[in-house]
């Protein structure tokens, strides 16, 4: 519990916070201007919301003492693993509202279907691509700037998704036919993502073996 | 011991020596900073998902019938990726200092902190000729197709370039006033937030506060004068922008002085200027050019005849009676040649302009056959200003039009109100005669039957906004059916039998063994019902 006080005074919250209020911003936005809510535009805005969402939360990781808390009683990943977690149980509660509140903004004026299950694919699939950017981030810059990689790394991602021509489509209006298609590529990119993210973490774990030798077991 | 003393340095380089060796040194800190803005990963990322877009449309076989005015905006929307990449990577490379923790290093350094953001702001001007470069190739390549019709604006090919300078200065500001790496990025998520905004509300003043600034999809394209896009102001608020964002960065690092106050005043004035100029209404002048072109077009056309058919068209689109006469010889073929009417024209129209959507209306369509009667064309099928395949809309008119055309080959129409309708071997005759004349009408009525998923009959709109034509969806079937035999064994049956075929009463099931074609019963084929 300690420890968990202690990583949230030190992570930088700040730009997840920024990221969770401008998805709020782009979510209560509609329902404050009272307009009409097709289906299509509120899937466009829970798309803003989650790579606001992301943006933010790729900075989580970033330490800027890293370098000199290499020696401590607790492992380095189990010091991320808590900072990941809490972040992600932030985004996950912050992208799960906002779906819940455009769905039902949706529904209410419309009488439209927002698809938040294939919505939360498509984030999730991002979420895991990011965590790959992370860990990278992380590993050039020992530790203190995963951010710096990831947040750019995810903009690219995101912007050369939108521009994919229609017959690679990531990005597609619910109601166009190429639905379907696009979800079985979000699955496909996700399953890539979890890949790329495996790799990256057995070269990280790799690395820091030849780098550090022996695991230190007995301070005294 | 020896005693330290500080005191002041006095330098004895004249002021104007100094001030020349700062602008030389902060010229090549901007060329290092362009060299490594394109080697930088965003950079590179948008830019090559940039020309693989660009490839890729080109290679599915791109617009064949551009028109250029158009061309000239779609220039636009790609770049905002590239400005994208600019943005970050600028703001990565202000940041750079502090990411690096060598801030204090550079207080060392030769150059003050607003002279390395004025390198920055410059490191983009490369990146934005390459733009330009890109943009020019663009639209020269769509000015080169031989399906090429109206002129190329400029300043609409200059704004994409301008908006990736602009990303570079708001990036060299945003990196100075929040010293952050996080601020980049979700700066540029408000950037898109308020782009997919503007993109949402298409036809509102407000979209030209933003970068850039675009047209509702359903506009059909227009001649240039009835355009109103205030482009000149538009690259002149960007560039108020541009220049605004790097005086305040400039400030924000440590160049205070009256003359930078001033400064900085004036631009903002002259950018505040800009942006509200853009937002006044249409000029009297314009709307009326509208109003005249939407319902009496033929004071404005031009007129040519190929083999005995008359073509009008508004000046800019005056090349376009090539495809449309391609068309009506394509269809002309196959008509028995005492069925061949010895005057046809053929008229452009515009109705569904303002981007608020069009309503099926007998209203233009009666004013319309009074202004060709008094042009002395009387009767004229109507054609709008889209042409090809490109997207369903194009695809629609090119359809419409040449349906709309076999249809007033067949003889006078039963109708309801304006729109004639087709039903069973005549519906069959029309819209085979349509698809098959040319490629493009081929695959336009494959792609307007994609478009229809269901009902009894299929609406053909060759003019935006205007239904003019319902045909019988078992009898588009049965042409569909018909297309995939060559023409040259289809049409001369068609020639034969035409006073069969062409009769009012005959049924699709009558026609289908005629043509050596099965139809569905009514009971199978779509909706269960005919649409006659």
């Amino acid at each position: 519990m300690s420890l968990l006080r202690y990583e949230v005074r030190a992570a930088p919250t700040t730009p997840l916070l920024t990221g969770v209020t401008l998805a709020l911003a782009v979510t209560l936005a509609p329902v404050l201007s009272g307009v009409e809510l097709e289906p299509g535009v509120g899937v466009t805005l829970l798309r803003i919301a989650t790579v606001a969402v992301i943006g933010g939360l790729v900075f989580i990781q970033d330490d800027q003492a890293a370098t000199g808390t290499e020696v401590s009683t607790l492992s380095r990943w189990q010091r991320r693993a808590l900072r990941g977690g809490l972040g992600l149980a932030v985004a996950a509660f912050v992208w799960s509202s906002c779906a819940g509140v455009l769905g039902w903004v949706v529904r209410t004026r419309t009488g439209g279907y927002l698809p938040v299950q294939d919505v939360a694919v498509e984030a999730c699939s991002l979420a895991v691509a990011c965590t790959a950017l992370v860990i990278v981030g992380l590993r050039r810059s020992e530790g203190t700037a995963a951010g710096v990689v990831a947040a750019p790394g995810l903009m690219v991602i995101v912007l050369v998704l939108v521009a994919l021509p229609d017959a690679a489509a990531f990005y597609v209006d619910p109601s166009s036919g190429a639905w379907e298609a696009a979800q079985y590529r979000w699955r496909w990119f996700g399953l890539v993502s979890c890949v790329v993210c495996a790799m990256q973490v057995l070269q990280g774990r790799r690395k820091s073996r030849t780098h550090s030798g022996a695991p230190i077991r007995n301070f005294t | 011991m020896t005693q330290m003393q500080e005191s002041p340095v006095h330098s004895d380089v004249p002021i104007q020596r100094r001030y020349n060796r700062g602008r030389r040194a902060t010229l090549a800190l901007a060329r290092v900073e362009s060299w490594r803005l394109l080697r930088h990963p965003a950079v590179l990322g948008t830019l090559a998902a940039y020309l693989a877009e660009w490839v890729y449309s080109v290679a599915v076989g791109g617009n064949r019938f551009p028109v250029l005015q158009d061309e000239s905006r779609f220039t636009q929307m790609p770049l905002l990726l590239v400005a994208a990449g600019v943005f970050l990577a600028v703001h990565l490379s202000v940041l750079r200092p502090a990411r690096d923790a060598v801030a204090d290093v550079y207080e060392a350094a030769a150059l003050e902190s607003w002279q390395r953001i004025v390198a920055h702001v410059l490191s983009v001007v490369p990146l934005a000729v390459i733009a330009a470069v890109v943009s020019a190739v663009r639209v020269g390549l769509a000015a080169a197709a031989p399906g090429a019709v109206g002129n190329i604006a400029v300043v609409e090919v200059l704004t994409g370039p301008v908006v990736v300078l602009t990303a570079g200065a708001l990036a060299a500001l945003a990196g100075t006033a929040v010293r952050s790496t996080a601020a980049g990025p979700l700066v540029l998520t408000v950037l898109g937030v308020v782009t997919v905004a503007s993109a949402l509300s298409a036809t509102s003043a407000w979209r030209w506060l933003t970068l850039v600034a675009l047209e509702h999809e359903s506009i059909p394209p227009l001649p240039h004068a009835l355009l109103y896009r205030p482009t000149e102001l538009h690259v002149a608020y960007l560039l108020g922008l541009t220049v605004s964002a790097a005086l305040v960065a400039m400030v924000l690092s440590g160049l205070r002085s009256r003359r930078m106050t001033v400064a900085v005043a004036v631009v903002l004035a002259v950018t505040l200027g800009a942006a509200a100029a853009q937002l006044r209404p249409m000029p009297t002048q314009t709307a009326q050019a509208r109003e005249e072109a939407r319902t009496a077009p033929a004071g404005t056309q031009r007129c040519a005849v190929v083999e005995k058919v008359t073509y009008c068209a508004f000046p800019e689109f005056f090349d376009r009676h090539q495809q449309w006469a391609e068309v009506t010889q394509g269809i002309l073929r196959w008509l028995p040649e005492d069925r061949v009417p010895g005057r046809l024209a053929v008229r452009q129209h515009l109705w569904a302009i303002d981007g608020k959507g069009g309503t099926v209306n007998s209203a233009p369509v009666q004013e319309w056959a009074a202004d060709d009667a008094a042009a002395g064309a009387e009767g004229a099928v109507m054609v709008g200003t889209r042409w090809g395949n490109r997207n369903d809309a194009d695809s629609s008119a090119t359809i419409g039009f040449a349906a709309a055309l076999a249809a007033r080959l067949l003889g006078p129409q039963d109708g309801r109100g304006p729109v004639a309708q087709l039903c069973g071997g005549r519906a069959i005759v029309a819209v085979w005669l349509a698809a098959q004349a040319t490629a493009e009408t081929e695959q336009a009525l494959r792609d307007r039957m994609s478009a229809v998923v269901a009902g009894t009959s299929v609406s053909f709109r060759p003019v935006d906004g205007v239904h003019t034509l319902s045909v019988d969806r078992r009898g588009v079937e049965a042409a569909l059916t018909l297309l995939e035999r060559p023409a040259s064994e289809v049409g001369p049956k068609i020639t034969r039998s035409w006073d069969t075929l062409t009769a009012p009463g005959l049924t699709v099931e009558q026609a289908a063994p005629l043509l050596g074609i099965q139809v569905h019963s009514p009971a199978q084929a779509e909706g269960g019902a005919t649409g006659c």
